[in-house]
């Protein structure tokens, strides 16, 4: 079920005085299976963006085909569209409203209109796959829970209607680290078992990096840079000047090659930043130092993910 | 269909009304209400009809704007004039035609009870039109301080006023955002009948009365963290001042109500 998106153009109060494009010309398209990622800085237009992506927004010029089907065109079912291509929000937990965890789960499958054993057999599965547990949290109201498991239901919410594409807006945003893990690993999973296309909005370089397939930058509205991770990422000064960075592996080897030290560009992934490094202390020699020293420098990093 | 809903009717500028005071603009809007009252028949109306095109005249206010204001009323104003028109008796019959009866006391009531209504909104309206809603409140707080001495909260009340205009366009940027990610759910609040529909209110009212509450924590929290503690010993950072327009648009008013007064006399 690709999406392909064509001059894609959107501009918010048009002809009023406070007119502003948010979108201008955008083409792409997205394939099934991929793991995109959407960077840029607050006000690039992300979220303008995949909001077109369900028919939450229409654009003010250009086309957005989901499986074929032109969803701009007047007349077409966009609750099929919705059930297609989930879109999970910015801090999600904020739109939870019903009594129990199980009925808020349940609205979406509801209102497709599917039977009850349906429903409650996805309520089920969309809680198993946030990792949470149905006996424990179903008749619980959601207003009870922590913030991090209010954010699973609500993706739980979205799971539900069993999407063949999910788009997470700043899924992350405002998480502990720990939570922060947890999310990106149910991503992560969601991607690789259900063979799900996932397409991430985020501003955190170390989130997407190691997930993302294919990675999508955004600049005032328009699509500046488009690629995979290891292409995007070496392109180091570009991505500083829109406000962007790169990974903190990517960051550490680019400062080294500033010193002179002859390492790759293309590294972005703590392993082989290590390894980089590992076989550059080795190449001077004494490679037992070298281990010991390479292994101090990258194992405080990795406690501290939000550094 | 959010994007209708505008922030009260104030239009910026910079006219000799605009720059009153906002307490001498309330003040007059209320001598003017009591000029209304006042008027004894149809006949005088003329004196609040110069009066308010005078006002919006200087104030740079179109006819067509002072209309608007009067659109929302069509069905109450209808309202009014049919049923003064038919059902207040009268000795005089104009009309009379099977069980309908039109009295010359009936046609003048109903104009005179239409006049009023349309007087008082267009004329309440020139205040609107020209004074900001923080302007308002700031006027308002003022001009009820006096009732401290029978524990009114002025402050308080004025306060209210403007966190509420504040959190107007936060609230429905926010109702937007819920609306936005129900209907991701495949929620739909455009069809289906009035029950269908008020039913399908829910999943977005009660996330944003949850966040309103949160918010309203929040910003308590702040103002506390900043020391606010009531009116007592606050100063402000735009005083108020009356200048000579002020004074001049009192000696007009002043006038206009003595007009209206001696001509209800005369009647």
């Amino acid at each position: 079920m690709p999406i392909e998106v064509e001059h894609l153009t959107h501009t918010y109060l048009p002809g009023s005085p406070f007119s502003s494009t948010a979108i201008h010309d955008l083409s792409l398209t997205i394939e099934d299976g991929e793991f995109i990622g959407v960077l840029g800085h607050t006000g690039s237009g992300k979220t303008t963006f995949v909001q077109h992506l369900n028919g939450l927004l229409k654009p003010t010029e250009g086309r957005v085909i989901v499986d074929g089907v032109d969803i701009t065109r007047k007349g077409v079912s966009l609750l099929d569209v919705r059930r297609k291509v989930g879109l999970v929000f910015q801090y999600p937990e904020y739109q939870l409203f019903e009594e129990t965890v199980a009925k808020d789960v349940a609205f979406g499958p509801k209102n497709i209109g599917l039977s009850k054993t349906e429903i409650d057999e996805r309520v089920r599965w969309a809680l198993e796959q946030v990792e949470l547990d149905f006996g424990e949290v179903a008749g619980v109201s959601p207003f009870e829970l922590s913030g991090g498991q209010m954010r699973r239901v609500a993706i739980a919410g979205v799971l539900a209607m069993k999407p063949k594409t999910l788009i997470l807006d700043e899924p992350t945003a405002g998480l502990d680290p720990r939570g922060r893990r947890a999310i990106l690993a149910m991503i992560r999973r969601l991607h690789a078992e259900n063979s799900m296309t996932v397409i991430m909005v985020s501003h955190n370089m170390d989130d997407i990096g190691p997930l993302a397939t294919r990675l999508l930058v955004m600049n005032r509205g328009e699509l500046v840079m488009e690629g995979t991770p290891r292409e995007v990422f070496r392109r180091h000064d570009e991505m500083l000047a829109i406000g962007l960075g790169v990974p903190r592996g990517a960051e550490l080897l680019y400062r080294l090659r500033q010193e002179g030290y002859p390492l790759p560009d293309d590294l972005y992934t703590l392993p082989e930043v290590r390894d980089a490094l590992l076989s550059l202390y080795a190449s001077k020699g004494d490679a037992s130092a070298a281990r010991t020293q390479a292994a101090d420098s990258a194992s405080p990093k990795e406690a501290t993910p939000d550094a | 269909m959010l994007k209708d809903i505008t922030l009260g009717q104030y239009m910026p500028g910079n006219t000799v009304v605009h720059r009153l005071d906002p307490r001498t603009k309330i003040l007059l809007t209320t001598a003017y209400i009591t000029m209304i009252f006042l008027v004894g028949s149809p006949l005088w109306y003329v004196v609040p009809a110069l009066y308010v095109a005078l006002a919006s005249r200087l104030a740079g206010l179109s006819f067509g704007q002072l209309l608007k204001s009067i659109k929302p009323l069509r069905f109450l104003l209808i309202l009014t004039f049919v049923l003064n028109l038919f059902f207040s008796g009268g000795t005089t019959i104009w009309v009379h035609w099977g069980f309908i009866t039109i009295a010359k006391e009936g046609v003048l009531l109903a104009v005179h009870f239409s006049m009023r209504l349309i007087f008082l909104v267009v004329g309440t309206s020139v205040l609107t039109l020209t004074t900001s809603p923080v302007a308002l409140s700031d006027g308002i707080e003022i001009l009820l301080k006096p009732l401290k001495v029978v524990h009114f909260p002025s402050h308080e009340l004025a306060m209210m006023m403007t966190i509420a205009l504040r959190f107007i366009p936060t609230l429905i940027e926010e109702t937007d955002k819920i609306m936005k990610a129900q209907q991701a759910r495949g929620a739909d609040f455009e069809s289906g009948n009035l029950i269908a529909r008020a039913k399908a209110m829910v999943p977005l009212l009660v996330p944003l009365f949850v966040s309103a509450f949160r918010r309203a924590g929040e910003l308590a929290m702040a103002m506390e963290a900043r020391c606010y503690h009531g009116g007592e010993g606050r100063t402000r950072l735009r005083v108020l001042r009356f200048t000579m327009e002020d004074t001049k648009a009192f000696l007009v008013s002043a006038a206009a109500l003595a007009v209206v007064i001696v001509g209800r006399s005369l009647l």
